[in-house]
């Protein structure tokens, strides 16, 4: 099999020469992130290499484009199990491919059939902070599993906090795959900590990126990523993003594209939620669940995707429960101490943590790494 | 002449006999020390030279050498000048020889020739018991320590004249304020539990804790109240045995920390954080007991759990397991009995500002993985502390003032006595002190607990041996409530104070 043969070799070499050149890209664009790429990641060869090179340079940058042997670098891919799609070629997102200075090549982890069977089903992005609050991390892992579950792929971009979380609902609601974009190297598992889940995602699903393999990320890179993000998807969901932030530049982007965006509510006391919640001012749809998500993308057509599957139901649950766990897991929801719980429910001590236990078997609340209780959502 | 005097060395919190013979005869007026001893030993020359001589005695211009036997053992400190000084006497022939067969002595001598009071004097006074002798000549001051040991005649003695009489027959000295024989537990603690408003859920976790000897971890921010319910804990423990409390007071003895008599509340221990491994669990050489073991039969606080260096907290996993501190130095190894209750507390964040914190998840999580590790394999019961509203503080009804520690206290030395019963012939103390086996053994639950234990710990993850904690801390439940069977309300108040996984960060 030849990995680059979902490329051409015009846009292989501009991939590769952006590659070599990433490091300058930044010292050269002093601009606000969202202008950074505006446009220089759209130019031909010819144009980059005036850009970015010194003229003394650029003689020694020419002849390493023109000596570059592509069957020595699609054997090198091979072997690393990375494969390579231009945008004249099939399954490169047809979205991105009409969106401003599209990616010349995309680079995979997890092979091309698997990223034509996630883009031809529904596309969302979910993003968000990398610092969430217990609250963001659930809803975006809640959302990521059910949209999954309902056969929706999940983008976003493997960043500690929502992205993560985003990631693993999606891969454990299992129905969809989901479609990681990388600021670097799709080879590169970044940040470290989520090593692991990238590697669930490479053997899962579909890892991708604009850089060639081996590169790390640069500044500039993250909000080129997003541009790949908001463009891919039909629907962005921002979780929790504080302002300003990356999230938001992946909204902005969407905005621009005349994709839809949509933000899930978070307290308007919060600042990691301010973001989030100006979307909302400004007019982006309110998510308070993945029926929101999907209401959104198929307004019409809604029956074509299937419900969630094998979730709890809610109602059935908590009137099933006895009262004392009822009133406790009322306390819980107003996200009070386990001391104002017991105080509110007007319950001993030893009451209230038995009712707890009851109502995280029934799925109800769940424990966070502190021993803290929440409610959990989607449930 | 020669003479030989019986005395005692500190060897970890027992004693050791020692044997000084003292030879004096004719030569170049020289005195020579022998026999393994430390710094503070040899400089004992000057000292009993010139307590001899101040005390209007004759110190002999004649060759003396004295010699501490066994050989092979290392001595420390200056117990030994006493029994030095009265060697010297008897081998040149001030004091008769005759009564140095059933008399030990131990003592510091000043110059002025008064005596100074010794580190483990309680040690010494078991000592002599076990080697036989019927009287040990100590200094005032460790009197009442020394006289807890029925068997042997302490006599407490001012100054080295006074020995002198006494060997001569010629003085006795009154008899030392009889150790309490018969022991009575001590007035309650003047920290009272009752007085603590809110917190009803760290109140329960304390009393939990205290009923089964459970190893607790409170978490919460700072000034939440951690550190004022730890030391609360002592006085809801069951008071000491007397047995106890000689164990305590002999340890404490050897430490330098007995306040002279009998050590008769719970210790309480709260290291700083930047306590070092021997610090925490005993070293050093000689080996001196560590927090751990000073610790015994009451509370080890840790506050700031995560701040404590990795090496110090992995040094206590053993002990905490066996209830005994070995240590190993050369070819001497010495045990230190370490059977105390911990009680950890960390804060909630690493940055410690709940109100403005902004710590990532990065930092979180190094944070938990500071905080997990094989140590916490060992605590049996979490729960979270938080800060109580100050408008409570303030007007809330005093309704809050909850059960007395005397009430607490006499509740869980009910539920003590029934695990006593329970685990009779077993090795085991109490509840926490269950190993696996023993735990799935003698825990016996109703069926209704069963199915309950069945279906919540699928919900919340519990791996084999998260499953016997929270059967050991149930069983304790239930022991509260005077039950023999474990109920399902008892389970699951246990799994409620149970530890999360930690390091998995919630998704």
């Amino acid at each position: 099999m030849n990995a680059a043969a979902g490329a051409c070799s015009g846009c292989l070499r501009r991939s590769l020469l952006i590659g070599r050149l990433a490091p300058r890209i930044a010292g050269l664009l002093g601009k606000p992130p969202e202008k950074r790429k505006g446009g220089l990641l759209g130019l031909g060869c010819e144009e980059l290499v005036e850009a970015l090179v010194v003229p003394a340079e650029r003689h020694d940058v020419r002849r390493w484009l023109e000596e570059l042997d592509l069957d020595a670098v699609s054997a090198e891919l091979d072997e690393a199990g990375i494969e390579a799609v231009c945008r004249h070629c099939q399954p490169y997102p047809t979205a991105l491919a009409f969106a401003a200075d599209p990616p010349p090549v995309l680079w995979l982890l997890g092979g091309r059939q698997r990223l034509a069977d996630a883009l031809s089903a529904p596309v969302v992005t979910v993003v968000g902070t990398r610092k969430p609050s217990p609250y963001g991390r659930e809803i975006a892992y809640a959302l990521g599993r059910d949209l999954a579950a309902a056969g929706v792929t999940v983008v976003s971009g493997l960043a500690l906090g929502i992205d993560a979380a985003a990631h693993r609902g999606a891969l454990d609601g299992r129905r969809a795959s989901s479609i990681a974009v990388m600021a670097n190297g799709p080879d590169v598992p970044y940040p470290r900590t989520n090593t692991l889940l990238w590697r669930r995602l490479v053997d899962d699903s579909v890892v991708m990126s604009e850089l060639p393999p081996g590169l790390r990320p640069y500044r500039w890179s993250f909000p080129a990523r997003n541009r790949i993000m908001a463009a891919t998807a039909e629907l962005t969901v921002v979780v929790e993003a504080a302002e300003p932030s990356g999230s938001l530049i992946t909204a902005r982007f969407a905005g621009q594209l005349g994709r839809g965006v949509a933000a899930v509510p978070g307290r308007v006391t919060s600042w990691s939620a301010a973001g989030a919640n100006g979307l909302l001012r400004d007019g982006a749809a309110v998510v308070r669940g993945a029926q929101d998500v999907l209401a959104e993308l198929a307004p019409d057509s809604r029956a074509m995707l299937r419900g969630p599957r094998d979730l709890p139901e809610p109602a059935n649950e908590v009137s099933a429960l006895d009262p004392a766990a009822r009133r406790v897991l009322e306390a819980v929801e107003s996200e009070e101490g386990l001391e104002a719980i017991g105080r509110r429910a007007r319950l001993a001590a030893s009451d209230v943590r038995s009712a707890l236990a009851r109502l995280e078997g029934a799925g109800l609340v769940l424990r966070d790494p502190l021993g803290r209780y929440l409610r959990r959502a989607g449930g | 002449m020669l003479a030989s005097v019986a005395t005692f060395t500190l060897d970890g919190i027992s004693s050791r006999e020692v044997t000084v013979e003292v030879d004096a005869r004719r030569g170049l007026p020289t005195f020579t020390l022998v026999g393994l001893a430390d710094r503070a030993v040899r400089e004992s020359r000057e000292r009993v030279r010139a307590a001899l001589l101040n005390s209007g005695l004759d110190f002999p211009q004649q060759r003396l050498a004295a010699n501490l036997a066994p050989a092979h053992v290392h001595k420390h400190g200056a117990s030994f000048d006493l029994a030095i000084a009265v060697g010297l006497l008897a081998a040149t022939g001030q004091v008769p020889h005759e009564r140095l067969a059933s008399h030990a002595v131990c003592g510091e001598l000043s110059l002025s020739g008064r005596l100074r009071p010794v580190r483990g004097a309680l040690a010494f006074a078991v000592g002599a018991r076990h080697a036989g002798y019927e009287h040990l000549i100590v200094p005032e001051e460790n009197a009442e320590e020394a006289a807890l040991v029925s068997e042997v005649e302490v006599l407490p003695v001012p100054d080295l004249a006074r020995i002198v009489d006494l060997l001569r027959g010629e003085w006795a000295p009154l008899a030392p304020v009889a150790g309490r024989r018969v022991f009575q537990p001590p007035p309650p603690s003047e920290l009272e539990l009752g007085e603590v408003r809110g917190h009803a859920d760290a109140k329960r976790a304390l009393e939990i804790a205290a009923a089964g000897g459970h190893n607790l971890l409170m978490i919460g921010p700072p000034g939440a109240g951690k550190t004022m319910l730890a030391r609360r804990l002592p006085a809801i423990l069951p008071p000491l045995s007397f047995e106890e409390a000689l164990e305590v007071t002999q340890i404490h003895s050897v430490a330098g920390l007995a306040p002279g008599g009998l050590v008769d509340r719970r210790p309480f221990r709260s290291p700083h954080h930047t306590v070092s491994a021997q610090g925490l669990v005993g070293g050093a050489s000689p080996p001196r007991p560590g927090e751990l073991t000073l610790a015994h039969r009451g509370v080890l606080f840790l506050d700031e759990l995560a701040e404590f260096s990795r090496a110090a907290l992995d040094a206590m996993r053993q002990p905490l397991e066996e209830g005994v501190v070995e240590i190993v130095r050369g070819q001497r190894s010495v045990s230190f009995p370490a059977r105390g209750m911990l009680v950890a507390a960390c804060n909630d964040c690493p940055c410690g500002r709940p109100a403005v914190c902004s710590c990532s998840d990065l930092e979180l999580s190094r944070y938990l993985r500071r905080l997990s590790g094989p140590l916490l394999d060992r605590i049996d019961l979490v729960c979270q502390i938080e800060a109580v509203p100050t408008v409570e503080l303030v007007t809330g009804p005093d309704r809050s003032r909850g059960t007395s520690s005397a009430e607490v206290r006499d509740q869980v030395a009910r539920a003590r006595r029934r695990q006593v019963d329970r685990l009779a012939s077993t090795g085991a103390h109490c509840n926490a002190d269950m190993d696996g086996s023993l735990t799935r053994r003698l825990v016996e639950l109703s069926s209704d607990a069963a199915a309950s234990l069945l279906g919540l710990s699928q919900g919340a993850a519990l791996s084999g041996r998260g499953h016997d904690r929270v059967l050991r801390v149930a069983r304790t439940i239930a022991d509260l409530a005077v039950r023999e069977e474990v109920e399902a309300r008892d389970v699951e108040e246990a799994l409620g104070y149970r530890l999360s996984p930690f390091g998995r960060v919630a998704a």
